[in-house]
């Protein structure tokens, strides 16, 4: 045991405490057979080994490391399909032990290799998120940096925000909602002076760009069947002209824009 | 033998939703599907239902006809994403043969292409 220093602490502790029994791998087949057997896209029928599922514990067979389960034993002993077909393990990547564990079995050297696949399997690992999983809150006694951050920023922005907190009595929240309505075409009655100007740049420039959705539509559209056709040879188009089309359209119409307003402003 | 046995829950291959392991080509096919059926008919409808609640709400009344335009033409989209997700077939029976969607992309351009049209007289003559 102490020649293995990278072992996980509980890994060590199961090992000492349940010592090398040759059954312990027997008592794990009939979940890895079942498994091996439930990603056989043959099995098209409900039989009654399906009525058992529920019985066996979904999240045991999940955090089950691969290793384990592409093991040479196991493979003959099922007439599943072979390790391409094992299902994914959606454990990796969340938990620690799982890819020490995982690293462990990759070099079979440092690990003690008289324990065999009872020490390369993880500790019981119940899932957090997802199906028959529970949350368990851990409390924290020092809050760490990022939350520190937050609560900070969070002092910062109600100090200097822009915002006002005022008590909603009367027509307060219809009057402040009322200022957000900024979005309207000046009728030339209302304002003549100088917002004529904006109303009258706001059709033709409303006009472009529908004209410019049709047009991009329609090249879509041309794309998609254009797809569809080479695709079936195997291959598929890159698009350069529609994206060159585009973005030129596009820049064209803003600056045409940009430089109306510069001009009325000018005048 | 043939057992008719009406169940609670919708069998995949023989297993339910749950107890399901699903492999890697199906998880690649599920996504795809989400990709197309949430990530774009989906929420084109909702851009377009939002759009219009943003036109009916803050604009002014003579917008009002725009905003219309933009609600219906989310509706036909909802529409149209629902019957083309019932259209494509069961994930976990490759049985039947792929029909690609020439049909619907027909459809929703040329539906498309008549809200643009009436979006673009509406805005002319605002």
């Amino acid at each position: 045991m102490d020649t293995s220093p990278c072992l996980h602490p509980f890994d060590q502790t199961q090992a000492t405490s349940a010592p090398t029994s040759p059954s312990a791998p027997n008592t794990r087949k009939p979940s890895i057979s079942f498994n091996l057997h439930h990603n056989n896209p043959v099995d098209n029928h409900a039989s009654k080994s399906s009525d058992s599922i529920g019985t066996v514990p979904l999240d045991e067979v999940k955090a089950l490391p691969t290793q384990l389960v592409k093991s040479p034993s196991v493979a003959s002993s099922s007439s599943g399909p072979p390790s391409s077909q094992v299902l994914r393990n959606r454990m990796e990547g969340k938990a620690n032990q799982i890819a020490q564990s995982s690293d462990l079995s990759s070099n079979p050297g440092t690990a003690g290799t008289d324990n065999g696949d009872e020490q390369q399997r993880p500790p019981m690992i119940r899932r957090n998120t997802g199906p028959g999983g529970r949350y368990i809150d851990v409390p924290e006694q020092v809050p760490k940096w990022t939350t520190r951050l937050s609560a900070g920023l969070r002092k910062l922005y109600t100090r200097y925000s822009p915002s006002l907190t005022l008590e909603n009595k009367g027509s307060i929240a219809r009057d402040h909602l009322a200022v957000t309505q900024l979005f309207r075409l000046q009728q030339p009655g209302s304002n003549p002076h100088e917002l004529i100007k904006v109303s009258e740049l706001g059709r033709p420039l409303g006009g472009s760009f529908i004209s410019l959705g049709i047009l991009f539509l329609w090249l879509g559209t041309s794309r998609y069947f254009h797809n569809q056709t080479v695709l079936s040879y195997g291959q598929f188009p890159a698009s350069r002209g529609s994206v060159i089309l585009a973005t030129v359209t596009v820049l064209a119409v803003l600056l045409a824009c940009f430089i109306i307003v510069i001009l009325q402003g000018r005048t | 033998m043939n057992l008719t046995i009406t169940r609670r829950h919708r069998l995949y291959r023989g297993h339910r939703a749950r107890s399901l392991n699903i492999t890697e080509e199906e998880l690649v096919e599920v996504r795809a599907r989400e990709r197309t059926f949430d990530g774009a008919y989906w929420r084109t409808a909702m851009k377009a239902f939002s759009m219009g609640m943003i036109i009916l709400r803050l604009f002014t009344r003579s917008f009002y006809k725009i905003g219309i335009v933009f609600v219906a033409f989310g509706m036909t989209i909802l529409g149209i994403a629902v019957l083309r997700r019932k259209a494509a077939g069961d994930v976990f029976d490759q049985r039947q043969p792929f029909q690609t969607a020439g049909f619907w992309v027909m459809i929703t351009t040329l539906i498309t292409t008549i809200a643009y049209i009436v979006l673009l007289i509406l805005i002319v003559r605002l």
